[in-house]
């Protein structure tokens, strides 16, 4: 009985800070305020919020200025009477007919800029996804074939496929090596019409590539004499390779191993763009560690990789403790485990590379799941350095009496690899 | 024109076309900035909140200068604006929830102020919609129990209700940080 009346006093409390409580329930709270101390620090505590409670005053959700021209236009209005209620920056823009007139298409540009940058950016990435499978060779000047001869060969086979020749002299190989695919351990993985040493070392009229008038369609085209090969290696970029008809296998091998990469640690930082529902991040202050992840990914081959990542980032949320007490936490502690995709270099772009990456794992904090979403760029300007940058989303599953909810992010991010 | 009533405004709003003008203005500058923010916490959508924006001013126009007085004229736009958030979210898929609103930032100068506006906002996830939706008008837009319950359609002692919760349960949330400050 007591709780109940207690818990009706509660009431009576926001009834009347809220001015809404009439002469006798004003009484009633006033007589039961003077002998309960707990409800006492209740009406301050209430009063506390009240009183510190951010008002929104009407100034400060004003519309835009190009919103309120345009309504009153509709209305039949004089679009400029909407123009002292905006700030007096974007006033002096609406205010000329023209200028306002500029102001609107850029906003209506605007939807159209969005998906432009947006297919731009998949063009760059599609490029460098394909230009995996379209490197060109040329020989220099000492390489060079025999022109007579194997121009004869190239020319009048039509079994030659994806080679041909350009200016007489100069060959311009397209497709026609087989780029390696590095496996677990370093090895070598080889394709179809790639060749083995003892199929190398046996057949004579590949050992003597160069004399020969027909040219197998199986054949590789590397084994033309004294010919020059560019190799992608992982991340470390291109490597060449000097090819000649018997040492052919040794030297891919040699000079392809040590240039492997299976591991990379890399650290980012991360930035907060917009919280999703909104909310301000940044209570509290930072610490050094907040918005910092640490990761590791093992290379399955030069694009597929795996990665473990752990951090710390601003995401305020309430979580619901053991007691079923809701504590405000500002920063997230999370563990993720995911997939990188990475393209080739982009050797137009000075060997960026683009990459994507898919994270899924919990939160220590006890929020729940979380997964991110991570799309970007790598530069490597050192054998073994990478710095990288990019936009990243995050999801932040949640529960809010009993419903399941979603939280979201959107950021940026910019990090520092190390390749071993 | 400052000094006049929202009644004496609204009243002006069947005159000729500059008096309605100049009156419309008004009362454009003292209840679009609430009513702006109502539509874009309410619809989520940036292009759908302006879009039910600037029909919810139309709307009010065109149905201005009848003989009824005007008594509550915020409470009377916010109604408005409210049935067409309501109407969007009925006919189109796009509607987000309410706790994905997006709630404008405040220009707030002291940092206490700051950071308990931050936690409100993020304590106002954990209430129900109507329970948030009647807080918020009552705490941003002044709206007595009486307004809400006009603008809501529900009872009063149902308003009431709804705010108590919301405040308690917010409040309870928030009190060891209150304490502090």
């Amino acid at each position: 009985m007591k709780d109940f009346e207690h818990h009706a006093f509660s009431d009576l409390i926001y009834l009347f800070i809220d001015g809404e409580a009439d002469d006798t329930q004003k009484s009633a709270l006033f007589a039961a305020l003077a002998n309960d101390t707990s409800l006492q620090a209740e009406f301050q505590s209430a009063m506390k919020f009240h009183t510190s409670y951010p008002r929104l005053t009407s100034e400060d959700a004003m519309p835009p200025a190009i919103l309120s021209c345009n309504l009153f236009e509709k209305a039949g209005f004089n679009p400029a009477l909407a123009v002292p209620l905006a700030t007096a920056v974007v006033a002096g823009t609406v205010r000329s007919g023209l200028l306002s007139s500029i102001g609107t298409k850029i906003l209506a540009f605007k939807s159209v800029l969005i998906p432009l940058a947006t297919a731009l950016i998949g063009i760059v990435a599609t490029a460098g996804l394909m230009n995996d499978n379209s490197q060109e060779i040329k020989l220099s000047e000492a390489q060079k074939p025999e022109t007579n001869s194997a121009a004869e060969v190239f020319k009048n086979s039509g079994e030659t496929g994806d080679y041909h020749f350009q200016n007489g002299n100069e060959v311009n190989f397209q497709k026609s090596i087989a780029t390696p695919v590095f496996k677990k351990k370093n090895k070598v993985l080889r394709t179809d019409n790639d060749l083995q040493p003892e199929i190398l070392a046996e057949n004579p009229v590949l050992k003597d590539f160069s004399s020969e008038k027909k040219v197998s369609e199986n054949a590789d085209i590397s084994l033309l004499k004294n010919s020059e090969h560019t190799f992608k290696t992982s991340q470390t970029g291109n490597k060449t390779i000097i090819f000649q008809p018997i040492l052919i296998i040794d030297t891919v091998e040699n000079k392809v191993e040590e240039n492997v990469t299976s591991y990379v640690i890399y650290t980012r930082k991360l930035g907060t763009v917009a919280l999703f529902p909104t909310r301000e991040p940044g209570f509290g202050g930072y610490k050094f560690l907040d918005n910092t992840s640490l990761g590791a990914m093992y290379s399955m081959d030069e694009n597929h990789g795996i990665v473990l990542e752990a951090g710390e980032e601003v995401f305020p949320v309430f979580v619901k403790n053991e007691s079923g007490e809701y504590t405000f936490t500002n920063t997230l502690q999370w563990v993720t485990a995911g997939y990188r995709l990475t393209a080739s270099p982009l050797t137009m772009l000075g060997g960026i590379q683009p990459y994507t990456q898919l994270n899924a794992g919990y939160v220590l904090s006890g929020s729940g799941p979380v997964a991110k979403g991570l799309a970007g760029i790598q530069w490597q300007p050192f054998k073994n350095v990478t710095f990288s940058g990019g936009l990243e989303t995050t999801a932040l599953f949640y529960k809010r009496e009993n419903t399941q909810k979603v939280g979201g992010k959107v950021g940026y991010f910019y990090g520092l690899s190390i390749l071993f | 024109m400052k000094q006049l009533s929202d009644n004496d405004l609204y009243k002006m709003l069947s005159r000729e076309h500059s008096i309605r003008e100049a009156a419309f203005a008004e009362i454009y500058r003292r209840h679009s900035g609430r009513i702006f923010s109502y539509c874009r916490k309410t619809v989520g959508s940036t292009a759908q909140a302006d879009d039910i924006f600037q029909e919810t001013f139309l709307t009010f126009l065109n149905t201005a200068g009848s003989e009824r007085a005007m008594t509550n004229l915020p409470a009377y736009l916010l109604r408005i604006a409210r049935h067409l958030c309501f109407e969007q979210k009925r006919q189109g898929s796009q509607s987000v929830p309410l706790e994905d609103i997006d709630i404008p930032s405040r220009e707030i100068n002291s940092l206490e102020a700051s950071e308990l506006s931050k936690m409100i906002n993020t304590a106002l996830e954990l209430v129900s919609d109507e329970q948030r939706e009647a807080f918020l008008l009552q705490m941003e837009h002044d709206l007595s129990y009486q307004d809400i319950a006009e603008t809501m359609e529900v009872p009063v002692t149902t308003v009431r209700n709804w705010i108590v919760r919301a405040k308690s349960k917010i409040r309870h949330i928030l009190s060891p940080y209150l304490e502090e400050t």
